[in-house]
């Protein structure tokens, strides 16, 4: 049999390099979007975000590569210095007389790690939970919807402190409750999506393929939803880091020690007359962190970003 | 005495990076009292854009960045957005596709369209507001329509809802109406309908109309004039006897031949090889070159864009080989 | 050709198996529906409503012909489809592809089906999978009935009219009619006899749509398929129909040849639909312009 000659005449992509440039007319008004480099459509917003974030995670990776880097070493004999005050320690020192600067890098490594596993294990159980649930719908959906009514329902920190009353409290305490607990906001995600994607004609062509419900739901199924994880996750970060630096603070998360930003501001409460500096300092920290993941991740979940995306064209009937 | 509505080379684009690109070109038209004109083109073609543009309802990033958009002889294009809002609805009123984009699923049809009333008559009665909006659901021929108004959106079928928004739109007597594929997604029959509701309520009140579509069934039915729009320019204008009976630029011709409707049976179907390009992709010279199969299409084609000239009174193609012939 | 599923017809006398069966195979019908009705009930309340999708339907699809089945939206024909392959509950009546029950099949049974009937949708927006490639939604049916080859997915992608550099890119890379192409390539992956094809240029631009149309008949003729093709818009089906069907609110209202439906339609709901089909001639305007009341 010969090959078929393709149908159209032309059926190639035309080259994008080819799209000539639009030389700009004279007179008229430049364009109120904001041009950044390349394609990647970041703009200055996403750059400050980007920058904070650089200056907070550079600090934590790099601080450690000097040789005054000493987070855990008390000085008793000089507790309490103001940055500036000693040129040793960049930041001043605590009441134990430990290297603010030193400590911070180290918090930094800390919070951001086991901000990383909560987010995972919340996004990996919601992901599974809601899926499940979305996919297969009826009882299984009705069951794990009010499995996650009564997380809701749970008071986080009251939780958490009651266990950490019982059982001595511990990062692995925490991580746990809040893994028992956070799934939920990814769940939900992952349900919706799963709902529609349920519907979708690319879902039901395999199946009518002889496709079985775990490759249906490996292969069509869960990468789009695996997708919209990642985005929520983006997002997420800020307000993790929040949540963790306030049960450090309260002293239910991360054990001295070991520093993390958000205990570092809970031990310094009580100095904060003679010495702000070992509260403010860590405060910054979060604050970057928080500020920047939240103005990067907008690149994600902005309209535009949405325009971006591949999306349906309303054109078509309504069945 | 300045034409109703004045569009003279309108540029609507957005920057990506430091390229520019351009989604409409260097459209321009005029549209008289009364007068109805169909812009036709495909996906990609950048009709539905041109008609958001007159009204200033472009969706960020897209920007008029060139040329000029005038209703009686003012300028709409820098205007601020007080004044197009008092334009909106009054002298310009628009019908989308989607009847469910201008219909709010919560509010009760007749209330949406007695707000449409008072937008831009504020201080009418209510009862007068009440006796309006069933005549003009009476009007686009809504049954027990006293009733119907207090009913939601979604109680409606496609078709009606459309009625009412064309109702809505017809409220203030505007000048100019602005519909984009308002019958794409309908049904066959009800689309037929909804065409006559259009028809007439232009007869009664004489609006000058602007219709977006792809259908050129529908064109032949109810354009007075026609404007063929392809890859974000025209490339033929005329009435629509011209664009039917004479159909010059190639792309028009094969848009003709390839109507299902109209075909020959036995054999196969015409079909214009190739695809529309998308916006990004749109070719050096003569968008239409790489399908053009036009005998006097020449390699000169692919090189500098040719611009709409006219070739009898009235009747204006953009094609290079076109042009020079009635020159010639 | 897979073999023949079903009871042999009585009385047949199977002589040298090759010229008997295979006349009696062309004989039997792709998809045969008797009666066929589906309903749908649901509860708002206290109050029960059953809604009759499908209603008493007969329909018949030869071995080798395009059965165009036109309606609107709502009347049914995406209900009747899904029935056929088995994804709505049949409150009575029946349907049966080339001779096996449909209701009745056993999952055997019901694999050999999945192998001679396959669909082709509507959306090519949403129709494929946007995470995929083109070569790997073609090769999906084949890895999941585990024949695969590269040799057969190039093959497929010819026969579509798709040039090799399509292999690696995803869906959103291509065009809308590129897209339904690569919906057909993957409903003829698993070689079936019939296609059933959900409205499939609706979505596409009208100097493509034609294009596809071209396409699925020389398919047709090519790889000897029987089409079931569902339209809302007769004009389309003008070229490709061999029988025309026209559905409203669950039922067949009228059957015929395409030329006699075309030319002499019995029932005012088709004149209605081709009616409402505006001719793309100025001059044959109608000179009556008035509102019909909804």
């Amino acid at each position: 049999m010969t090959a078929v000659q393709p149908l159209d005449g032309v059926d190639r992509e035309l080259d994008p390099a080819l799209v000539p440039v639009a030389p700009l007319e004279r007179g008229s008004r430049r364009p109120r979007t904001i041009r950044g480099p390349g394609s990647w459509g970041l703009g200055p917003w996403h750059w400050i975000g980007l920058a904070m974030l650089t200056l907070v995670v550079g600090y934590s990776l790099l601080y450690p590569l000097l040789p005054s880097y000493d987070p855990y070493g008390q000085d008793l004999g000089r507790i309490l210095l103001t940055p500036g005050a000693d040129p040793a320690h960049l930041f001043g020192t605590d009441s134990l007389g430990r290297d603010t600067a030193s400590r911070l890098a180290l918090a930094g490594r800390v919070t951001v790690g086991v901000v990383a596993v909560i987010i995972v294990v919340n996004a990996l159980i919601g992901m599974v939970v809601g899926t499940v649930a979305g996919y297969f719908g009826g009882r299984l959906d009705n069951a794990m919807m009010a499995l996650a009514d009564v997380q809701l329902a749970l008071p986080m920190i009251l939780v958490l402190t009651a266990l950490a009353a019982t059982f001595g409290p511990s990062i692995k305490l925490m991580v746990i409750v809040l893994a028992v607990t956070y799934w939920v906001g990814y769940a939900r995600v992952a349900r919706t999506s799963a709902m529609s994607l349920r519907q979708r004609d690319f879902v039901l062509a395999p199946a009518l393929q002889g496709a079985r419900t775990p490759r249906i739901l490996r292969v069509h199924v869960l990468p789009t939803v695996f997708s919209q994880m990642l985005i929520l996750a983006s997002t997420d970060v800020g307000a993790v880091i929040l949540l963790m630096s306030s049960f450090d603070y309260l002293g239910l998360g991360v054990q001295p020690p070991v520093p993390s930003w958000g205990s570092m501001i809970g031990e310094s409460q009580k100095y904060l007359r003679q010495n702000p500096a070992q509260a403010i300092v860590p405060g910054v920290a979060i604050f970057l962190a928080v500020a920047g993941m939240n103005l990067f991740s907008q690149r994600f979940t902005s309209e535009r970003a949405a325009a971006r995306r591949p999306s349906r064209r309303a054109r078509g009937r309504k069945e | 005495m300045p034409e109703l509505l004045e569009v003279e080379n309108l540029r609507v684009g957005y920057t990506e990076g430091d390229r520019e690109i351009a989604v409409v070109e260097d459209v321009s038209f005029t549209l008289s009292e009364g007068e109805s004109l169909c812009i036709v083109g495909e996906s990609g073609s950048g009709k539905s854009v041109t008609a958001l543009a007159v009204l200033g309802l472009l969706p960020r990033p897209l920007e008029v960045i060139g040329g000029s958009i005038r209703l009686r002889g003012r300028e709409l294009r820098d205007a601020p957005e007080k004044e197009l809002r008092a334009i909106r609805g009054k002298d310009v009123a628009m019908v989308f596709q989607d009847p469910m984009s201008s219909l709010n699923p919560v509010r009760r049809v007749g209330d949406q369209i007695g707000r449409a009333i008072l937008a831009h008559r504020p201080r009418t009665p209510r009862g007068q507001v009440r006796a309006q909006v069933e005549e003009i659901l009476a009007r686009v021929g809504i049954a027990e329509p006293r009733e119907r108004m207090r009913s939601y959106p979604h109680q409606w079928s496609g078709g009606m809802r459309q009625r009412a928004v064309i109702g809505m739109a017809m409220a203030n007597d505007p000048a100019v109406l602005l519909a984009d594929e308002p019958t794409t997604a309908l049904d066959v029959t009800v689309q037929a309908q909804v065409v006559q509701v259009l028809a007439q309520q232009r007869a009664a009140t004489g609006a000058a109309m602007v219709m977006i579509t792809h259908d050129l069934g529908l064109v032949a039915q109810i354009a007075d004039r026609v404007a063929v729009m392809y890859a974000g320019r025209f490339v033929e204008t005329g009435t629509v006897w011209d664009v039917f009976d004479d159909p010059r630029h190639p792309y028009t011709r094969g848009l003709l031949d390839s109507l299902l409707t109209t075909q020959n049976l036995g054999g196969r179907a015409y079909a214009i090889p190739g695809s529309p390009p998308s916006v990004h992709g749109r070719p050096d010279g003569c968008p239409f070159a790489p399908r053009c199969g036009s005998p006097l299409r020449t390699d000169a084609c692919a090189e500098g864009r040719p611009a709409l000239e006219l070739l009898t009174p009235g009747h204006a193609a953009a094609c290079t080989p076109l042009t020079a012939l009635v020159h010639a | 050709m897979s073999p023949v599923i079903g009871p042999t017809p009585a009385g047949a006398q199977p002589r040298d198996g090759g010229r008997e069966r295979s006349a009696l195979e062309s004989s039997i019908d792709a998809i045969r529906a008797e009666g066929l009705t589906v309903e749908f009930t649901s509860r708002r309340g206290t109050r029960r409503q059953t809604l009759r999708a499908v209603d008493d339907v007969d329909l018949v699809l030869h071995q080798g012909e395009t059965l165009a089945l036109v309606g609107e939206s709502g009347c049914g024909k995406s209900t009747l489809v899904r029935t056929i392959f088995g994804l709505n509950p049949i409150a009575s009546g029946q349907v049966s592809v080339f001779g096996q029950d449909v209701a009745t099949a056993t999952p055997r049974q019901r694999l050999a089906m999945r192998r001679r009937i396959q669909m082709v949708f509507q959306d090519p927006f949403s129709s494929l999978n946007p995470h995929l490639t083109a070569h790997e939604i073609i090769a999906e049916p084949l890895r999941i009935n585990r024949v695969y080859s590269r040799e057969r997915v190039t093959e497929l992608f010819e026969q579509v009219g798709l040039t090799r550099d399509a292999f690696g890119k995803r869906p959103a890379e291509f065009s809308g009619g590129q897209r339904q192409r690569i919906g057909i390539a993957r409903a003829l992956a698993l070689d079936p006899d019939v296609l059933v094809l959900d409205e499939p240029v609706s979505a596409l631009d009208v100097s493509v749509q034609a294009q596809v149309l071209n396409l699925l008949a020389d398919l047709q003729e090519r790889l000897g398929l029987s089409y079931l093709f569902i339209a809302h818009d007769l004009s389309v089906i003008r070229h490709i129909a061999t029988r025309v069907a026209v559905m409203q609110r669950g039922r067949i209202v009228e059957l015929g040849t395409r030329d006699a439906v075309f030319d002499s339609p019995a029932h005012p709901y088709t004149s209605l639909l081709l009616g409402s089909v505006p001719i793309p001639d100025p001059h044959r305007r109608p000179t009556r312009l008035e509102a019909a009341p909804a």
